[in-house]
């Protein structure tokens, strides 16, 4: 008899930490929609060990390849980070042979390996790409939008989160050119071991709907 | 005690739904569950979004089904919070529009509400047929497809591109156009496209010299005859526009524009790259009404051409520049449709006409203005002017640094002219002549105003090129220019600054040479339009 009422107890116990989950996630919902954004995360934990589209073992964190990598998060239909592509590939090129990395990452749910391939091709990407099937990777780094980029050092510390550059200035209002390139600004500064201002910038872009099943 | 137990646990959990129910929907009288995919949303996503937003049209996604839309449910409740989505820029007035794309806002509610609820699919016996489309022509098939004879590769990346593309007509006769539909091949990327009539096919075959075709610029409205005198005529010969989301509209009645016979259409493109090579070879379907209409259309742009001679000359960093022109209606006219043109540091446009017993209309009301959006206006029902009516356009200019699309940064003085970072601005109301006898007074009224318009345009610019003072174009300064010495001026012979707008003055044939024949052409012609008057 008091094991069972234990085991319901524990049962009761169980339900109510579910629903708390269950609360604080309905919270985020709510949250997210207000100014103030939850607190981020500030390092990579467990390092992200995944293969890219190519079968290639892509690692983010304490243990990269490289002293920098600068996670840059996409789908294959989202106008904005698309139209930035030519300037992605540039800093991937100017940036090769100075330890450091560029990785694309798929938040669209449903984006297939044959899908990201001919989008590859279409906008001639040559980073490692992966798909973020559950949108582990973009919970992982906090980010919340297509086109975010996000620098993580060797230790695993997210170093910076946000816009590219500021070419567009909100939805429909474009800069002829960018006037601030925080991106490449940061990886400069992170990888020269100075202090890197700001540490966190809004990215202008499609959305990413973390709570949406893949 | 297992069932008190499991009755608590119940309890509880209908608390903790509860709790997740309030959460969620903030203070929402209603529980958000109530609202589904099925039986709310899609319909509002069929009827407002998916004209665009399916495969082969301009959006870069489908918006259709289920799971397009619940996967960009965040994106979607950002652009319409941020009024970018569905693309519409007059603010409301008294003025209805035939064409109005926004949701209304129950219809934002209920998406939001969707929204908060975590976006349930709902029954699927509840879900809506998605819309069918019969032919890719949102009019049906057209009475004549005419493709542009050769593609042109727009790069992946740089700035804007601005190219004039001819579609060759060439018809034998003269044909009544009441609408045109634009197809183009390269949909992400073309952001708009206004048509225009090249009588008797001047520009068949010009192209500029860097192996694509097409050209630069609207030289082509200089042609037919004298350049300046042709100009006001080719503009009102303009056959609309095309932007993104815009949905081709027939005009109303038996009302249509004329595309004379041999003719071509000139298509100003305005493409955006997007991140990879497109190819664009677009195709324009032309509905003909099957007789002339009984009044024809009269274009009344205020002010006129563009505000050539509104003296548009708005100093650096200068956030709220205002431009103000007005014009006296000479006979009751009936006014259909409206749409304005400015660049990129407009803010503020709007045209407001005052009935002579004082009442106001707002004809058009644009607070943020937006290049790529610019569109034509239909009015739900014709709207009755008397004569005596006065149309006041009123555009604001932001050329300050914190306005992000400013050509410039630092910001500089911007003038008018024909380059995107030039401004320009007026709006252009449609109408007809309640009276068709009273046609050619307007018509010849309008065409006065544009006159009068360039001659306050020389005025200006001959103030500010000093040298070419009170005998413009003299022996003299040709001889200064012409270092080549073969009596013409090259382009490359005029000064850098004033080069775009000496050719668009004196250039007529568009061959990027101003010649001794257009000197002599353009000498008379400033002589006549200074002494007239």
């Amino acid at each position: 008899m008091i094991q069972t009422e234990a085991r319901v107890l524990a049962d009761v116990v169980r339900e109510l930490a579910k629903l708390s989950v269950g609360v604080a996630v309905a919270a985020c919902v709510t949250l997210s929609h207000a100014a103030e954004p939850l607190a981020k995360p500030t390092t990579v934990t467990p390092t992200i060990e995944a293969n890219d589209l190519y079968g290639v073992a892509v690692s983010i964190g304490k243990g990269q390849r490289t002293k920098l990598t600068v996670v840059i998060f996409i789908t294959t239909d989202c106008p904005i980070a698309n139209s930035y592509h030519p300037t992605i590939e540039k800093l991937r090129r100017d940036y090769a042979g100075q330890d450091c990395q560029i990785v694309l990452v798929h938040e669209q749910p449903g984006t297939t390996t044959e899908a990201a391939l001919t989008h590859a091709k279409d906008y001639a990407i040559a980073a490692p790409i992966l798909l973020d099937k559950d949108h582990a990777i973009a919970r992982s780094v906090g980010a919340t939008v297509t086109p975010e980029a996000v620098v993580v050092d060797g230790q695993g510390m997210i170093r910076y989160r946000g816009r590219i550059d500021d070419r567009y200035a909100t939805f429909g209002k474009k800069r002829p050119q960018a006037t601030r390139h925080d991106l490449q600004d940061a990886m400069v500064a992170a990888l020269q071991g100075k202090q890197i201002t700001p540490t966190e910038t809004k990215a202008v872009g499609c959305l990413i709907r973390l709570e949406s099943s893949p | 005690m297992e069932t008190t137990s499991k009755l608590f646990l119940m309890a509880m959990v209908a608390t903790f739904d509860r709790a997740v129910m309030t959460a969620s929907t903030g203070a929402a009288e209603f529980p958000s569950s109530d609202v589904t995919f099925n039986e709310h949303v899609a319909r509002i996503v069929h009827d407002k979004c998916t004209r665009c937003h399916r495969p082969g049209q301009s959006g870069p996604f489908s918006l259709i089904t289920f799971d397009d839309v619940s996967s960009r449910a965040e994106t979607i409740r950002a652009v319409l919070d941020a009024e970018y989505m569905p693309p519409w820029k007059p603010i409301s007035t008294d003025v209805v529009y035939t064409n109005d794309r926004r949701l209304a806002e129950e219809e934002k509610t209920l998406f939001r509400r969707w929204l908060d609820a975590g976006c349930p699919e709902g029954a699927t016996a509840a879900a809506p047929t998605p819309p069918e489309y019969s032919t890719e022509w949102t009019l049906g098939e057209p009475d004549l497809v005419i493709e542009m004879p050769e593609p042109f590769s727009v790069p992946a990346d740089g700035p804007d591109v601005y190219r004039s593309f001819v579609f060759p007509a060439d018809l034998p006769e003269d044909k009544w156009v009441s609408a045109i539909e634009f197809r183009p091949t390269a949909r992400g990327a073309v952001h708009h496209a206004l048509f225009f009539v090249d009588v008797g096919g001047a520009a068949r075959g010009r192209r500029d010299g860097d192996g694509q075709p097409g050209f630069r610029g609207m030289s082509f409205l200089r042609r037919g005859g004298n350049a300046l005198k042709s100009m006001p005529e080719n503009l009102a010969r303009g056959l609309g526009g095309y932007v993104p989301g815009a949905m081709p509209n027939r005009l109303p009645g038996d009302l249509a524009r004329l595309l004379p016979a041999h003719s071509d259409i000139i298509v100003q493109t305005h493409f955006h790259p997007t991140g990879k090579p497109e190819t664009e070879q677009a195709r324009l379907g032309l509905y003909f009404a099957s007789q002339p209409p009984k009044k024809r259309l009269v274009p009344i742009q205020v002010p006129a051409l563009f505000g050539i001679g509104a003296g548009i000359d708005v100093p650096a960093g200068v956030n709220n520049y205002r431009v103000e022109d007005s014009y006296v209606l000479p006979v009751d006219v009936m006014a259909y449709e409206i749409g304005g043109h400015a660049h990129y540091i407009c803010r503020e446009m709007a045209m407001t006409a005052t009935l002579p017993d004082g009442t106001e209309r707002h004809l058009l009301k644009i607070d943020d203005w937006d290049l790529d959006w610019q569109d034509q206006y239909q009015f739900g029902a014709p709207i009755a002017l008397p004569a005596g009516t006065k149309l006041t356009t009123v555009l604001v200019y932001d050329n300050s640094s914190a306005n992000p699309e400013n050509p410039y940064q630092p910001p500089r003085r911007i003038q008018w002219g024909r380059e995107s970072t030039d401004e320009m601005g007026s709006v252009t109301l449609l109408v007809t002549a309640a009276d068709e006898a009273d046609r050619p007074r307007i018509e010849s009224d309008v065409r006065d105003r544009a006159q009068n318009s360039i001659r306050q345009r020389i005025r200006s610019q001959v103030r500010r090129f000093g040298g070419f003072g009170a005998e413009p174009f003299n022996g003299a300064l040709v001889k200064l220019l012409d270092r080549n010495r073969d009596g013409s001026l090259q382009q490359q012979e005029l000064p850098a600054r004033g080069r775009d707008r000496l050719l668009d003055l004196m250039d007529s044939n568009g061959d990027d040479t101003i010649d001794a024949q257009e000197l002599e052409a353009g000498r008379q012609l400033i002589r006549d339009l200074t002494r007239e008057e």
